[in-house]
């Protein structure tokens, strides 16, 4: 990759690689350049991770428990399978 | 000495080798210690308490016909994980698909000169405070039940699942680069929908 800015929407198409840690070093190098000197993209970035934190958090919360009612009619439909 | 880890090894092979000879006392007991886990993946899914149940029956009956195929190197948590995520998937393939709202709407918008079109801000606090809050847990869940399928579903076993990109490609029989293009749209997307709500005020 030959050593140029970034746009915005360069950035947030390959901000995906870079929060993975999958993006080469080289690449990432420039990444940062941008972030450096755009903090729109600074708070982007940011606000992606909390999003992706907040959803995983709020899916983790629950355990649901099996009423005997439904555990019996699963028993019931392997027997019958 | 025994481990715990050795330990919880050989109750789940025990409980595997009745599983196997068909002993319905050790489905009772499956049922019992991991249908709670499975029946919250299955509701995630399907966002539907009735179609979750369904589901969860399905799965067993699956575990059911497969259990002889079950490796004992593996674990039995990570094989029923995947087979409620795969019944899921496949009821939700069976569904007529409902009017839902289209991606590139959810997606951000830049100028023609490719700066944000609605520069990006701080939120007001971190999201671990903002979850305190009932309304905002509530109403990030529905942001998430909002997302087309396609992206809810990739974003459901990527993230929330934890399954690999390489899993989840497979499943869905779509290649690797589809799924990493949907997560990463699913995300912003998310993203999207939370940001108006979550913004720092505007000085």
């Amino acid at each position: 990759m030959t050593q140029r800015s970034l746009t915005c929407r360069e950035a947030i198409d390959f901000l995906i690689d870079y929060v993975q840690g999958e993006m080469p070093p080289k690449q990432a190098e420039v990444f940062e350049e941008h972030l450096d000197r755009c903090p729109p993209c600074q708070a982007y970035l940011e606000t992606y991770r909390e999003a992706v934190r907040m959803g995983k958090e709020v899916c983790k919360e629950d355990r649901q428990p099996i009423d005997p009612h439904l555990a019996q009619a699963i028993l019931d439909a392997i027997r019958k399978s | 000495m025994a481990s715990p880890h050795s330990n919880a090894e050989s109750a789940d092979n025990n409980l595997v080798a009745a599983l196997k000879i068909g002993d319905e006392e050790a489905f009772r007991q499956l049922i019992e210690q991991q249908g709670p886990r499975m029946l919250s993946v299955a509701r995630r899914f399907m966002r539907d308490d009735d179609q979750a149940r369904d589901v969860l029956q399905e799965a067993f009956i699956q575990v059911f016909r497969k259990i002889h195929t079950f490796k004992e190197q593996s674990k039995l948590s990570t094989w029923l994980h995947r087979i409620v995520v795969n019944t899921a998937l496949m009821r939700i393939r069976s569904q007529k698909r409902k009017r839902e709202d289209s991606i590139e709407d959810m997606l951000p918008g830049f100028l023609e000169d490719g700066h944000q079109a609605n520069p990006a801000r701080p939120w007001a606090a971190t999201g671990e405070k903002l979850l305190q809050r009932k309304e905002v847990r509530q109403f990030v869940r529905e942001a998430i039940d909002r997302l087309p399928e396609n992206y809810r579903t990739v974003l459901l076993m990527r993230d929330i699942e934890e399954m690999s990109t390489a899993e989840t490609a497979q499943a869905l029989e779509v290649t690797e680069n589809a799924v990493k293009i949907r997560l990463h749209r699913a995300r912003q997307a998310l993203r999207e929908q939370l940001d108006p709500a979550l913004r720092e005020e505007a000085e």
